[in-house]
């Protein structure tokens, strides 16, 4: 294999930013190149993948240089990320103008936060990713709610960059498996001391991955943004956030129990809470951000049980279905000027072909039968009683009845015209029209039978579906073909 | 000492976060947070008795004591950083100010 | 009553981070202001030049061929063990300033500045700006063997711009041309780590020869990089100041 590819996947995007502010007019077809390259070379690592590799910047060794690590777990990163980034980029290819410099580097940022295996290194991608999210959310016209993203962005990237200095202090390196060897050789207990940074790094990135009670920003910057802007932050952002904060819990957090017990409070309560709140909305985005802000919840709470399968499980459910959710929601809402949901009644009459893809998410994203969010919810429900937690099960099921009571609510008015009729009906069927129908019909269906398909043949191929383990799939299962 | 300075900074900078509605003292309250934390790095590479990493004529060995040069380096990086988002920070300022004519973000309403 | 509740917090953390950097009893502790040793961290082998198994002592004007040839230490970290970050940090300004140039867009023109800057004014401004720009030059093509270095020197570059601004009232910088710099300058970086790839083997390692330490011409990539990051970082500061110093037209 060749490992430069590695590497490649964050320069490539890099240099086709600078180069497009050169020659402007061709800014669209290199964001396009970019975008082509790092799917085909996502792809190349993922068909070469034979056990972790490790690809030393610079040439110096690490601990010293800075170092990428590209481990099933980052693989299955980038393949997702890449995947989700260019199906965005072409369903809502209408409002790339004059963006395509920022996506270019958002792109290549994201690719970063998830292979770097270096402390600092991961800060300063989480700073690009998100001043170019900032950027984005300009388009929303409502600059009040950038403006606040932005204060609690750097307030919360400041926390983490103290934290990885207090932590640089304690333990003298930055490369993250490094750091974890020299806690390893310690042979006094380390989680007393290491409850400061420790606590300042989750809340660093606690803003980014949107917990509460750090996600003020994600309400206003979300609620009336556009297909591309608010999918790309539910979904590609909020992977690539999810699943650096994942690898940090995994190798570095060493808890005290109590430090454990905080945690756990404020990642459970986040998803009660948002759950609650998204029942409460009346607004479609609204619902949907407050969903993704539950899941965001859910999946850090996982990690800290140490279920790393599972989190991963929730995590691609979470981030397949909302990019569809949220595309057709924010599309709704742009073609009838509300997204109000008592405004569209039986939007998808007109539309049943979306109105499936949109059904086939949203029963996904609750974890019915027979779709991918199923086999997510089956399987962290059995590795929870497997480690003897019958809270965490407990709390997760209570909540998806509120979550089935709203995506329920949500679908039979999308459906149904309700008790007006025919005359709603009409109305509707006037109002309701989408550009780029063709693009996006064909990716939400692919989309949509991906998620089905993911959830009917694993009941069939294999008899421990209930217990699978994501990530020695990807080398056994892919490896093989 | 320094080092207890540099975090009462970084404390004044979060106080005016959370107390002040004015956008520039916002983003002044930001800088003063960021300036703290800074020095907070560049302390920790501080070593008793150590030299300014450079050789020089005068200092020629790399065998002698020299403070820690890689917390200079992540400040370097941070300060950048930190004039980026101060840079985008005044531009949205800017750009609030015309819309709504105030730069306190109580008067700007809910919109 | 706002301020009651921010201080009360704020007082909290304060109490908490100082008890836990200070006041722990724990037995793996916060090191002190001063009190580190340098043999428990990487940057050991920074100073010595070590990374790759060196094991001789680097003196001043007399090591060849060093893996780092830089004599600023901070230096070698930031432009040759640590580079991919230096890229990082380079694409931060880089994106920044095309928000800053995407939100006060437009056709836009000078901003009247208060007093109308007389003769004097601008002519002296004009002699300073040479000098400036001069000493903005030094400063990165010293980078390795000086304190400084390609963000200080384009600083500096900018901040003669931000005086030609202030001392005369019809001065612009050419966007375009700021724009080709900026986008010229980082794409050669980029170029420079693909470079590394082909020419060595690694994104960003260094495949010129790193010479005598502490000469001006040493330490391969080095100056070619702060070069690069100096105009780079000039230009785009440059556009920064052009965007708040000029306002819309209308039409």
């Amino acid at each position: 294999m060749n490992t430069s590819f590695i590497i490649l996947l964050i320069a490539v995007p890099l240099g086709a930013a600078f180069l497009s502010v050169l020659v402007k007019k061709l800014g669209k077809y290199f964001l396009g190149a970019a975008i082509g390259f790092n799917l085909a070379a996502s792809g190349i690592l993922a068909y070469d993948y034979v056990s972790p590799v490790i690809y030393e910047i610079g040439g110096f060794k690490p601990p010293y240089g800075i170092s990428l690590v590209l481990d099933e777990y980052s693989l299955l990163g980038i393949l997702l990320l890449n995947v989700v980034f260019a199906l965005i980029a072409i369903m809502a290819c209408k409002y790339i103008k004059k963006y395509e410099v920022v996506l270019s580097v958002a792109l290549a940022a994201l690719n970063g936060v998830i292979l770097t295996g270096d402390l600092f290194n991961l800060f300063v991608f989480m700073e690009i990713s998100a001043i170019a999210a900032y950027i984005l959310t300009t388009m929303n016209k409502n600059i009040k709610y950038t403006f606040n993203y932005l204060v609690l962005g750097t307030l919360g990237s400041g926390l983490l960059l103290f934290g990885i200095a207090v932590i640089y202090n304690m333990f003298g390196s930055l490369n993250i498996m490094d750091i974890q060897n020299r806690m390893a050789i310690i042979s006094y207990p380390v989680a007393g001391a290491l409850v400061l940074p420790l606590a300042l790094i989750f809340t660093g990135l606690s803003v980014e991955a949107k917990l509460l009670p750090f996600s003020g920003w994600a309400r206003g910057v979300l609620k009336d943004s556009n297909s591309l802007v608010g999918t790309l932050i539910v979904s590609a952002f909020s992977a690539a956030v999810l699943l650096a904060f994942g690898r940090l819990i995994d190798s570095l957090f060493v808890m005290s129990d109590s430090l454990l017990i905080v945690f756990t409070v404020v990642t459970v309560g986040t998803l009660i809470l948002a759950e609650i709140a998204a029942f409460s909305k009346k607004n479609l985005r609204e619902i949907l951000l407050f969903s993704s802000i539950a899941q965001s919840g859910l999946v850090v709470a996982l990690f800290l049980q140490g279920l790393k399968s599972a989190a991963l499980l929730v995590l691609i459910n979470n981030v397949i279905s909302k990019m569809i959710l949220f595309t057709l929601a924010a599309k709704i809402g742009e073609d009838n000027g509300t997204d109000k949901l008592e405004d569209l009644k039986g939007v998808f009459l007109k539309n049943k072909v979306l109105g499936f893809g949109f059904t086939a998410a949203a029963m996904s994203l609750i974890g019915l039968p027979l779709f991918f969010g199923f086999i997510a919810k089956a399987n962290v429900l059995v590795s929870l009683f497997e480690a003897n937690n019958i809270w965490l099960p407990m709390v997760i099921l209570i909540v998806s009845v509120i979550e089935g009571a709203y995506v329920v609510r949500m679908l039979t008015t999308l459906w149904n015209t309700g008790e007006e009729g025919e005359l709603a009906k009409a109305e509707d069927a006037k109002q309701y029209k989408l550009t780029n129908k063709v693009r996006l019909t064909i990716i939400i269906t692919i989309a949509a039978i991906a998620i089905v398909a993911a959830g009917i043949l694993p009941l069939l191929q294999m008899n421990d579906w209930f217990n699978f383990d994501i990530l020695s799939f990807l080398t056994d299962g892919l490896g093989g073909v | 000492m320094i080092q207890y300075f540099s975090i009462v900074l970084m404390l004044v900078g979060i106080y005016g976060l959370l107390s002040q509605r004015n956008v520039i003292k916002l983003i002044a309250a930001l800088n003063i947070f960021e300036i703290g934390l800074n020095l907070f790095i560049v302390s920790i590479g501080f070593v008793k008795d150590g030299l300014v990493p450079i050789l020089t004529s005068n200092n020629e060995s790399s065998a002698m004591l020299y403070v820690d040069p890689l917390p200079h380096a992540l400040v370097l990086t941070s300060i950048v950083i930190g004039v980026g988002v101060t840079a985008l920070a005044l531009a949205l300022a800017k750009k609030m100010h015309d819309k709504y004519g105030t730069y306190d973000m109580d008067e700007m309403g809910g919109k | 009553m706002k301020q009651i509740v921010s201080i009360l917090l704020v007082a909290a953390i304060g109490i908490l981070i100082f008890s836990a950097l200070y006041f722990s009893d724990e037995t793996l502790k916060f090191n002190e202001y001063g009190n580190v040793n340098l043999d428990d961290r990487v940057s050991e082998k920074y100073i010595d030049k070590s990374v790759n198994g060196n094991t001789e002592e680097i003196i001043f004007g007399e090591t060849q061929n060093a893996e780092s040839g830089s004599a600023n230490m901070v230096t070698s970290v930031v432009v040759n063990y640590r580079s991919f970050d230096t890229l990082g940090e380079v694409t931060v300004l880089f994106v920044s300033a095309l928000g800053v140039g995407l939100l006060l867009n437009g056709k836009r023109k000078r901003k009247n500045l208060k007093d109308a800057p007389n003769f004097i004014l601008k002519q002296g401004a004009r002699i300073i700006f040479g000098i400036m720009v001069v000493f903005g030059v030094y400063m990165f093509i010293h980078g390795h063997i000086t304190p400084g270095g390609g963000f200080p020197g384009g600083a500096i570059i900018a901040a003669s711009i931000l005086l030609l601004y202030l001392s005369d009232d019809e001065f612009r910088v050419k966007l375009s041309a700021a724009k080709a710099v900026e986008s010229t300058a980082g794409s050669l970086y980029v170029i420079v780590g693909l470079l590394g790839i082909v020419l060595a083997g690694y994104f960003l390692q260094n495949f010129l020869p790193t010479g005598t330490v502490g000469e001006v011409i040493s330490s391969g990539v080095i100056p070619i990089v702060y070069m690069l990051i100096g105009l780079k970082v000039g230009s785009e500061l440059s556009s920064v100041i052009d965007g708040f110093l000029t306002e819309e037209v209308e039409g």
